[in-house]
């Protein structure tokens, strides 16, 4: 059955399955072994610059005091973020497109990134004193009432174009929230936010980790696991009811989880934007097709490779400036994003 | 009838209407100062005014403003903070200031014309904008102090304005005494750098910023002008640069002087924020126990010779405590 | 009983609502910081004798403030009501032409090159945000397929290009920090300080983008009917589309290169006029138009007295006056 699945707004599934598996076996060990170069680099790479023996003898405990804090302390935590990071974006991203049948689906367009960045921007300026575990659980419910609106309104209407304007007004309107926070914060706090409003991973150490880890050891198997789910989804309101399921509640509990993966990113590292609505897309033209069982573990691992290449960039491309991670999302992926959805076909009124 | 009208005349009738109803900038790039009357005077932005008679109401906008009228003896008739309020500038007596509403950035301009001041004085890249709003109710004069020098010269340009040069040089007389006292008496053998901010992402100060230029002078700053990654013209405060542990455990000075941007109460000072990263346990400052927390009032915000001179007091008492027990008054 | 008739019904419209909009304006020049009672200000304004800062407050700074809050709503206004009526969507609002994202990106950049206390840049600024807009609009319009792309591909390239710019601009502040003080007042949208100089930049634009829009209310009639009906008009579709989505980047490029990034505005007016009016653009342009001003007049009015002794920016008041109008929209649409 899974290989006839059709949807009006993905690419048909056609291609026999061997083809596809070895597609996705291909993807897959790209991703694994790109993922390991970026990290290797992202250890070896900056100031000061390490030798691979350097870097074994750190890895096998001993080494130079200084370069074993900076590797073990500095660089890995980082990495290890970017990797967590990329991943729950791209999760999330693939979650919402699925669910809502809508290649334009994605946190940043649908207002959730916008609501968890009020709310932590928020703590920032006003220096909140809140419990540093509770933040993501704050940035969640950020989240998730900027999507209850998106919910709300799909119930009526299903088309791209309301989609795309109520995510754009629920942004545009936390967004001018944060910009007047902003503007109330004290003159070191200003410049301070801004950084963190493009999204960053410097000066991440385990810490940050650790708080970004439980988020990640229960959502990311959660979403996994709601492949099936998906891929009924995409059969159509219909179909989806007529098998017996509670359309409605899926998707609310679909976009919570999705809130949830993003809302941790975010309190950790601020909004990047483009990687939760390009890597699905990608991943999806590359796999060619839309089955959720393989799109949503490989949209993971292509996630976490792009996000932690970003990262590498924007640390050593203009040395020893360091840029945030998000202008380089924003920047390619924007224009990326803007050319594959060229080709798409959407839906400007009901069909069901 | 549309289709007729090429949208291109238009376009030109546009460009016309516009013209016609331009003002034009009023920017003069004034040469020196030299031979210029007591009442003339060049900003930072190049924009030189002649104003009618020595001011005597003063609008403050920022921290150096009260600094130097408080060594001129003139009380400003409006400020926009609480600095003044300290007994080192005008004490109990500023409280009764008026305050001027509104943001750092973009105070309210009525509250300002309220004060019906003859001059008002601000600080570049944040209060410059204001010039074609202030253009009707008082001359707006534009500081941009990046060393001890530029704020002594400040000091008595105001000073010169205000016909009370003896004050100023009184002033800028007294602090550099201060600083070459400290300068012959320091041993010079401890380093130091000057950090600030309000997490994790904090900010150094090289050696070309104001803080920087009088710690660089009574003691080795680890921190020189020019260094890789320092960017003068892109940072905060001008010679800070955006810092790191990394670069710091690089450098690794003897002393860190550490300015806390935290307003909340509860709210974690800098330093303690850093202690959870493990990295900061690794530098030579933090295993001796000489990390310092100082205030960014005196530090930072104050830039006039009474600030500076109060942090070169607090600095080398904290760096040098068996040379200087006590600040040398 | 009077039966109100399409003509008659909009007629009694426009005349309350210049009615509105003349007494907010009397309003807004009253309030301030400043204590002044209307019989200062008309004497002010009649330049009858009076204390000298009077004077100066109400011509120098009141004055200009609404009348630039006059122009720069109308002009929102009438952007918000052209795209609701090109992209057949009740809730598109001018940033999805990315001109206001490309106006504020275009300040900073200037703001950030210019500072460093070389020159007042203050002046130039407005002209170089409005070059952003426009270029940033005009992009997007390309970018998007121009003519033959439908509504849909538009505003999702808008909403892309529009989180672009905005990362842009943050990392402008982020590299050249000095900027953000003075940029601050761009990313916001606020009347705070502007006087003559800005609104000497401000009325041409508006004296020529407004008739322009509203000459074009015809074609946004004929572009309500759908795509086929249309060119079975003999209306040039890729044309009409085009036009009326550079005049609402004028409209909208002007407007905040003055005040600001200002959300919500283009949004609300046009829905207003519409519940009033009908769906009629030669009926609803006007009225977004007067609407507008008076919303933005109305807006200030509260930024300035909602808190004692704190003024917001004018653009917070509106973001807060967007939310419950959205949610509101959310509960009342239909399929």
């Amino acid at each position: 059955m899974s290989s006839q699945l059709r949807s009006p707004d993905a690419p048909a599934i056609t291609s026999p399955a061997p083809a596809r598996g070895r597609r996705l076996w291909a993807v897959t060990c790209a991703s694994a072994a790109g993922i390991l170069i970026i990290g290797i680099l992202d250890l070896v790479i900056g100031t000061p610059r390490l030798s691979p023996q350097e870097l074994w003898l750190i890895v096998s405990g001993g080494g130079p005091g200084i370069a074993r804090v900076i590797v073990l302390q500095l660089r890995l935590p980082r990495f290890v973020l970017g990797v967590l990071a990329g991943a729950m974006l791209a999760l999330s991203g693939a979650l919402l497109q699925g669910s809502l049948r809508n290649p334009l689906a994605g946190p940043e367009l649908l207002g959730v990134s916008a609501g968890a960045t009020v709310v932590v921007a928020a703590i920032t300026i006003l220096h909140l004193s809140v419990l540093l575990v509770l933040i993501p659980w704050l940035a969640l419910a950020g989240g998730v009432i900027a999507g209850i609106a998106i919910i709300l309104f799909m119930r009526q209407r299903h088309d791209s174009t309301t989609l795309l304007l109520t995510g754009a007004a629920m942004s545009a309107l936390l967004n001018a929230a944060v910009i007047v926070l902003i503007s109330y914060g004290s003159q070191a706090d200003i410049s301070l936010l801004f950084l963190f409003l493009v999204g960053s991973l410097a000066n991440r150490t385990w810490m940050d980790v650790q708080l970004v880890l439980p988020w990640a050891i229960v959502c990311i198997p959660l979403a996994l696991s709601f492949s099936r789910l998906l891929n009924i989804m995409q059969l159509g309101d219909d179909v989806a009811r007529g098998l017996g399921l509670s359309l409605e509640r899926q998707r609310v509990f679909l976009l919570l989880l999705a809130s949830a993966l993003v809302a941790a990113v975010v309190a950790v590292c601020g909004p990047i934007s483009f990687v939760a609505l390009l890597v699905p897309q990608l991943v999806r033209r590359m796999l060619r097709t839309s089955d959720a069982r393989m799109v949503l573990p490989s949209s993971a691992l292509a996630g976490a490779l792009l996000l932690t290449a970003a990262d590498l960039l924007a640390r050593q491309l203009f040395a020893p400036q360091e840029l945030p991670v998000g202008i380089f999302t924003a920047l390619i992926g924007g224009p990326a994003l803007i050319a594959l959805l060229r080709g798409t076909h959407y839906r400007t009124r009901d069909t069901v | 009838m549309l289709k007729r009208i090429p949208p291109a005349v238009f376009l030109v009738a546009l460009l016309a209407l516009s013209a016609c109803g331009t003002a034009q900038p009023s920017t003069s790039t004034g040469a020196g100062t030299s031979s210029k009357s007591n009442l003339t005077y060049t900003d930072a932005t190049g924009t030189t005014v002649t104003l009618p008679a020595p001011p005597k109401r003063i609008v403050c906008l920022v921290g150096l403003c009260e600094d130097i009228l408080a060594s001129l003896g003139i009380q400003p008739v409006a400020v926009n903070d609480t600095l003044g309020q300290d007994p080192h500038y005008f004490g109990a007596a500023a409280k009764s200031f008026a305050q001027i509403g509104g943001a750092f950035n973009n105070p309210n301009i009525e509250d300002i014309a309220k004060a019906q001041p003859d001059l008002v004085i601000g600080i570049a890249n944040a209060q410059e904008q204001l010039r074609a709003a202030l253009q009707p109710i008082a001359p707006l004069y534009i500081m941009n102090p990046v060393t001890y020098q530029d704020s002594i010269a400040y000091l008595k340009d105001i000073g010169r304005l205000t016909g009370r040069i003896a004050q100023a040089d009184a002033a800028a007389q007294k602090f550099l005494n201060k600083l070459a006292a400290y300068r012959a008496r320091s041993p010079k053998t401890v380093s130091t750098v000057l950090i600030y901010g309000s997490d994790v992402n904090f900010n150094i100060f090289t050696s070309a910023s104001l803080p920087g230029s009088i710690l660089s002078a009574v003691t080795p700053y680890a921190w020189p002008a020019g260094a890789p990654g320092s960017n003068p013209s892109s940072d905060h405060e001008p010679g800070a640069i955006s810092g790191s542990l990394e670069a710091l455990l690089a450098r690794n000075p003897d002393t860190i002087l550490i300015a806390s941007f935290t307003f909340a109460p509860g709210a974690q000072s800098l330093s303690k924020q850093l202690a959870s990263n493990p990295v900061w346990s690794h530098l030579s400052a933090v295993k001796n126990h000489r990390v310092y927390e100082v205030q960014p009032n005196v530090y930072i915000f104050g830039r006039g010779t009474i600030s500076l001179g109060l942090a070169l007091d607090d600095a080398m008492t904290k760096i040098y405590p068996d040379v200087f027990p006590t600040p040398l008054s | 009983m009077i039966q109100f008739t399409g003509a008659r019904r909009f007629q009694a419209a426009l005349i309350l609502s210049i009615v509105l909009l003349a007494a907010l304006c009397i309003l807004h020049i009253s309030v301030g910081t400043v204590q002044l009672t209307p019989a200062q200000v008309i004497a002010s304004l009649l330049n009858r004798p009076v204390e000298p800062y009077d004077r100066i407050i109400v011509w120098d700074l009141r004055l200009p403030r609404t009348l630039i809050a006059l122009a720069s709503g109308a002009m929102l206004g009438l952007s918000g009501a052209i795209l609701q009526f090109i992209m057949r969507n009740p809730l598109a609002e001018p940033d999805m032409t990315g001109a206001t994202s490309g106006a504020v990106l275009g300040a900073v950049l200037w703001l950030a090159s210019a500072s460093g206390g070389t020159g007042d840049p203050g002046v130039l600024v407005p002209w170089v945000a409005l070059l952003g807009g426009l270029v940033a609009g005009i992009a997007i319009y390309a970018a998007s397929g121009g003519p033959a792309g439908g509504p849909t591909r538009l505003i999702m390239t808008g909403l892309l290009i529009s989180i672009m710019l905005r990362s842009v601009t943050s990392m402008v502040l982020v590299i050249q920090q000095q900027a953000v003080g003075s940029a601050i007042g761009w990313l916001i949208g606020s009347l705070n300080g502007r006087v003559w100089v800005h609104w000497d930049i401000l009325w041409p634009w508006a004296a020529v983008t407004i008739p322009l829009g509203l000459m074009s209310a015809r074609w946004a009639n004929a572009l309500q009917l759908g795509d086929m009906t249309v060119k079975g008009l003999g209306v040039p579709l890729g044309r009409a589309r085009a036009w009326l989505f550079f005049v609402a980047i004028a409209l909208t490029a002007g407007a905040v290169a003055i005040v600001g990034g200002i959300a919500f505005l283009g949004l609300i007016v046009p829905h207003i006029a519409r519940r009033i009016v009908g769906v009629d653009a030669r009926r609803v342009f006007p009225l977004s138009v007067v609407l507008g001003a008076a919303l933005m007049v109305l807006a200030d009015i509260i930024a300035q007295t909602a808190i004692h002794t704190v003024t917001l920016p004018v653009g917070a008041v509106l973001a807060i006056f967007g939310a419950p109008f959205f949610l509101y929209l959310v509960q009342r649409s239909r399929a």
